[in-house]
């Protein structure tokens, strides 16, 4: 057995802490980081593509996802020490909106997000408009993802993109929107670049988006 | 409203219950639930509760103390004192669905909704012989600025009901508006010695609250306003993965808030409320039409009855995204349940689709057939000489028929008629409509023929300079 086996045996039995010593373990045998990272991902494909097909549950794949980020935070930073090309698809920060303090979806998309690669700033939840626009223009990430759970917070993810424009950067910054409320073609009123209506989706989409 | 003349068998038994009330008293007393809010962390101190940062932790006698302090049964006064609804008695009050922001119906398709909608639902609501109280987010009116939402919403509600209003207590201000709405419907400036309306305010599970729910809470209690406190917990995802684990959680958030309404203001009503059930696990979706939620729903109205506190729980829900089949047998499981297990107060009993999501116009009048059919049989065999017949039987003897008795022509009204349902016998040539497209035409001939109750003079006016004025 090799131990990028061993490593999918670990995504597979939801072992966290195995996941991440076999990591360890493997890059001090001189095994290649990237190798690692390409069985990870992988992995999380399949269990990705059983999840749309409903073959698995959603805590299947939300444990495996932190294995796969419990190898990555091993793997990752030897990649760039080394100087190598990380794997990085992209930042992403992501919040739910002002007034609203449902989290449990915009917690399964950045974990979601996180294992398939992307750097995640994840500034919680009931995040004030103001506090989220700060955040964006000191980072500039890649992506913002914004999630609403009540109609009464929708409002605050037009607001957001409504400043982007205004600032100037809705062009360099991609906008994700989501949450139960929201639909594509309130996205597309508001001038979102995407929509998803899970975690799954909300990688697909962000790779879509962002071209990677 | 239905009477609850038939209860149908425990889902709990004594040790069950039992078991639930002694780990709720644990984790209350030594895990506690955060409270966002310094004056009510203050005023759970004062009491004799453990605070440490946002964390309140309540002694099993503090919660004793409080529950001896809640009505078990209170009154909810309308502007029409003929519709005056008693909560906490042997029958189902009934609430129509709350929370949805689309409108639907089989011509125009799924919208977001409007102002027009909630008030056709205000009508339709008031129409029904079931709804007792009118009113809450029916539909949200995505066409009136948030600022005032809640406030027109009492207002479209009342002026088209003349039954208790629901209120959307979204935070202290509006909470405050809806009672001072509600009092004006009364004639009166500000009422505080009785409830004119009642609300819904939600815990943020697990174990936590949200600050603008507390604000809404304080200010019901305040006022004496009657308030519905609910926990919507989904085993696995914000609850453990067990039935019996997410009542415990529930048990917990909701005593914690019934406590702090006596605490505010002792004999406030409050109602021990439930939406708590199963999420399904392939996609973590929330999943209201599982028989597993009427579970949910028994075992709830037999814990707020431990605790002698009216219970909330069901509706006549589905998971269904359209008025079909499975909408009608998941709608009729929740609601049999909600009425047959003795739920004191019915959210969400009818309308919607898709569990919270839509307000459809022909699952409307859809969800009034069902509850017809709930009453009907809740109104049970009435058995005396008269019904017994044992007089007509012997007249009639064997072989005859009893068209022409007249016992027959006495008591051949006295059956439920359908009012959606056909029992018709099959025809060739006859095109069958089927019931959502029955619905359909049901819904129009009601609006069109509805009339509003008058509002008093002036009443309206008033209303209305006040919202102008907020």
């Amino acid at each position: 057995m090799s131990y990028l086996d061993d490593i999918k045996d670990a995504i597979s039995d939801f072992d966290e802490d195995r996941g991440r010593e076999l990591a360890e373990e493997a890059v001090d045998e001189g095994v290649d980081p990237l190798d690692i990272l390409d069985v990870v991902s992988e992995e999380l494909g399949k269990l990705g593509e059983k999840f749309d097909a409903g073959e698995i549950f959603l805590p299947t794949v939300m444990s495996a996802a932190d294995v796969v980020k419990a190898v990555m935070d091993v793997v990752n930073p030897v990649i760039e020490e080394s100087g190598g090309e990380r794997d990085s698809e992209g930042s992403v920060m992501i919040a739910t909106v002002e007034g609203d303090i449902h989290d449990i979806g915009k917690s399964m998309v950045a974990s979601m997000l996180l294992s398939n690669g992307y750097d995640v700033i994840d500034l919680g939840r009931d995040v004030p408009n103001e506090d989220f626009l700060k955040q964006i223009e000191e980072k500039m990430p890649d992506a913002v993802g914004m999630s609403s759970m009540l109609t009464t917070t929708m409002g605050r993810q037009e607001e957001i993109v409504e400043a982007l424009r205004e600032k100037g950067l809705k062009d360099k910054i991609k906008v994700i929107v989501g949450g139960a409320p929201i639909t594509q073609s309130y996205a597309d009123e508001i001038g979102a670049d995407g929509y998803a209506k899970d975690a799954i989706e909300a990688t697909k989409t962000l790779n879509k988006i962002l071209n990677n | 409203m239905i009477e609850q003349n038939y209860r149908t068998d425990k889902m709990l038994n004594e040790e069950d219950l039992k078991q639930i009330h002694e780990s709720s008293m644990d984790i209350l007393e030594n895990t506690g639930v955060e409270v966002p809010n310094e004056k009510i962390r203050d005023l759970f101190k004062e009491n004799g509760a453990e605070v440490d940062g946002d964390r309140v932790c309540i002694p099993e006698t503090l919660v004793e103390e409080s529950i001896e302090k809640a009505p078990s049964e209170f009154t909810i006064y309308a502007r029409n004192s003929d519709k005056n609804v008693d909560v906490g008695k042997d029958h189902a009050v009934l609430a129509p669905g709350y929370g949805p922001p689309y409108a639907t119906d089989i011509d125009e398709g799924r919208r977001e909704g409007t102002f027009e909608d909630y008030k056709n639902f205000a009508k339709l609501a008031s129409w029904s012989d079931h709804i007792d109280v009118v009113g809450g987010i029916m539909v949200e009116p995505k066409d009136i600025p948030e600022k005032i939402r809640p406030q027109k919403m009492v207002l479209g509600a009342a002026e088209h009901s003349d039954q208790p209003v629901f209120g959307t207590p979204l935070n202290k201000e509006k909470a405050f508006d809806c009672i001072k709405l509600a009092s004006m419907l009364h004639g009166k400036d500000l009422i505080d010695d009785k409830s004119v309306l009642i609300t819904l305010v939600n815990t943020t599970s697990p174990l936590g609250w949200d600050k603008n729910a507390l604000d809404a809470l304080m200010e019901h209690a305040k006022y004496n306003q009657a308030v519905v406190i609910a926990s919507l917990i989904m085993s696995g995802l914000t609850g453990p993965m067990t039935i019996a684990g997410t009542l415990t959680l529930q048990n917990v958030e909701v005593l914690s808030g019934i406590v702090l309404t006596q605490l505010i203001n002792p004999g406030t009503p409050a109602v021990y409320g439930s939406a708590s059930t199963i999420a399904d696990m392939k996609k973590g979706n929330l999943t209201v039409g599982a028989p597993e939620y009427a579970k949910f729903i028994g075992a709830t109205a037999q814990i707020a009855d431990y605790y002698d506190l009216p219970s909330r729980a069901g509706g006549t829900i589905t998971d269904s995204l359209l008025g079909d089949a499975q909408a009608g047998y998941e709608s009729m499981m929740s609601s049999i349940s909600s009425v047959y297990s003795g739920i004191d107060f019915v959210l969400h009993s009818i309308g919607l689709l898709e569990n919270y999501m839509a307000m459809s116009y022909e699952k409307f009048m859809i969800d009034n057939e069902i509850l017809g059919f709930i009453k009907n049989y809740q109104e049970g065999i009435e058995v005396n000489e008269d019904t017994i017949a044992k007089e007509v039987i012997s007249d009639i003897g064997p072989g005859d028929n009893y068209m022409r008795h007249s016992h027959t022509m006495e008591h051949m009204q006295d059956f439920r008629k359908p009012e959606l349902s056909i029992r018709e016998s099959y025809e060739p040539d006859k095109e069958v409509p089927s019931t959502v497209e029955r619905a359909n035409e049901k819904w129009k001939k009601v609006l069109s023929e509805y009339d509003s109750p008058k509002l008093e003079e002036g009443i309206k006016e008033k209303m209305e300079d006040y919202i102008n004025d907020i």
